[in-house]
């Protein structure tokens, strides 16, 4: 108990500061997550976070195995976050033509429009959409952006309509007449590079995600014999560490009881 | 000393209570769960493990608060955001590997849990949750899967998660260990 009151000695702004620091202060109004499936036989794979505080959303997009290159360049993957539709994503009989792959346009009775594009900068709103230079890029990236959500998005996350797709197909994995077909978008692209290659429907999490893993390992700089010590020869930044670490506790135990 | 005495010895067969008991058909696959109640205890019958359960937030930067080591071991601690035990969805449960002065930690014994091992948790009304260890895994914390160990679950899950990857040229612990079980219904 002395040491105890020896660190909450600490210059009080030090602690009030620290004290801060055990709530949740930042967590978001609700977050959303989805792991993405492959679609169109892409093997690639993701997942993506949404967390929505006002009006503000941060979104964090992580793929990898998409298609890595499109004429000696970084594939560029455009990718949005659908909405207004049944937030589904297609199963294969979503081919209507039959031509073996399933196209944005027949994918959209699952997933609706674009509400928002996710793209790498700048402009997050459905007419960026198109824009292959704020596309994602390669075969792996993460795309971590935060942005101002519309209207649009955020009813569709609500509704639990809301759905991640990332587009671009490798032109070599697709029947011949996939390949010879031209995207439904954008007619002077292949069909290969505007059809989705991940999707995913995103849902409210069951919990306020935290950061990373867990610090439960107790470091020999702190489990040395010497800890004790050190933090009493006055360190100022140890020392209220310690104490930061004291008043967080005492305040989760009453909130406990 | 690891896993510091709790409450002893908890109330004698608590009743499991099946949260939704009227709904007995809601749409398929979304397993039966159990109502909201905090943990008080957690008991591993397999490693002699039994640790009261304090309740922790997260730090200012979005990562967890781990138990405090003031000399005589930590407790374990369960993530007050997360669901509790029995919920729908993952519960979050932390303890330290090791403790100060070189003693075992309240998870030290984590690693000799073989898939199909009881964990039992012991809430608040009484009742207790039975989860059956599914897997394992170690991650570095450089690249810890997030949505894979906080990630919704269909049914009721835990997560109990410890350090490793322990590196004598540091004295830090690289790597967690995650243990994934589900509850038994």
């Amino acid at each position: 108990m002395n040491k105890t009151l020896r660190f909450l000695a600490v210059p009080t702004l030090a602690l009030g500061a620290l004290a801060l620091s055990g709530s949740p202060a930042l967590a978001a109004d609700h977050s959303y997550q989805s792991t993405l499936g492959q679609i169109n036989g892409s093997s690639a794979s993701g997942t993506v976070t949404v967390d929505v505080t006002g009006n503000q959303a941060h979104a964090v997009l992580k793929v990898s195995g998409l298609a890595a290159t499109f004429m000696d360049a970084p594939y560029p993957h455009v990718q949005h976050i659908h909405g207004g539709a049944q937030g589904a994503c297609p199963a294969p009989s979503a081919d209507k033509d039959g031509d073996g792959v399933i196209s944005t346009t027949e994918g959209a009775p699952g997933y609706g429009g674009i509400v928002t594009t996710l793209s790498t900068s700048g402009d997050t709103s459905p007419a960026a959409g198109l824009d292959l230079k704020v596309a994602g890029q390669g075969a792996s990236y993460t795309v971590d952006r935060t942005f101002e959500v519309n209207a649009e998005t955020k009813a569709a996350l609500e509704a639990g309509t809301a759905v991640v797709v990332v587009h671009g197909l490798d032109p070599a994995t697709l029947s011949a007449a996939g390949q010879a077909a031209k995207s439904d978008l954008v007619p002077s692209l292949p069909l290969a590079a505007t059809s989705p290659a991940l999707c995913g429907t995103l849902k409210a999490g069951q919990m306020t995600m935290p950061v990373g893993g867990a610090e439960t390992g107790i470091t020999a700089g702190t489990a040395g014999p010497d800890a004790g010590a050190l933090a009493l020869g006055g360190g100022l930044v140890l020392a209220a560490a310690v104490g930061g670490a004291y008043v967080v506790r005492r305040r989760s135990a009453r909130s406990a009881a | 000393m690891p896993g510091s005495t709790a409450s002893s010895s908890p109330p004698a067969a608590p009743a499991p209570s099946p949260a939704d008991a009227a709904p007995a058909a809601p749409a398929a696959a979304e397993p039966d769960v159990l109502s909201r109640s905090e943990p008080v205890t957690l008991e591993i019958p397999a490693i002699g493990l039994t640790t009261g359960l304090i309740k922790l937030g997260l730090r200012d930067n979005g990562s967890l608060e781990v138990p405090e080591d003031k000399g005589n071991g930590a407790p374990a601690s369960w993530y007050n955001g997360s669901p509790t035990p029995g919920e729908r969805g993952p519960s979050v449960v932390l303890g330290h590997v090791n403790a100060l002065g070189g003693h075992k930690g309240v998870f030290a014994d984590l690693r000799q849990l073989r898939p199909g091992s009881d964990i039992i948790v012991l809430r608040a009304d009484g009742s207790s949750a039975v989860f059956s260890m599914d897997h394992a895994a170690q991650y570095s914390k450089d690249g810890f899967p997030t949505l894979e160990v906080y990630g919704n679950t269909p049914g009721s899950e835990l997560r109990l998660v410890t350090c490793d990857g322990y590196d004598p040229s540091t004295g830090r612990f690289n790597d967690n260990y995650v243990i994934y079980a589900k509850l038994k219904t």
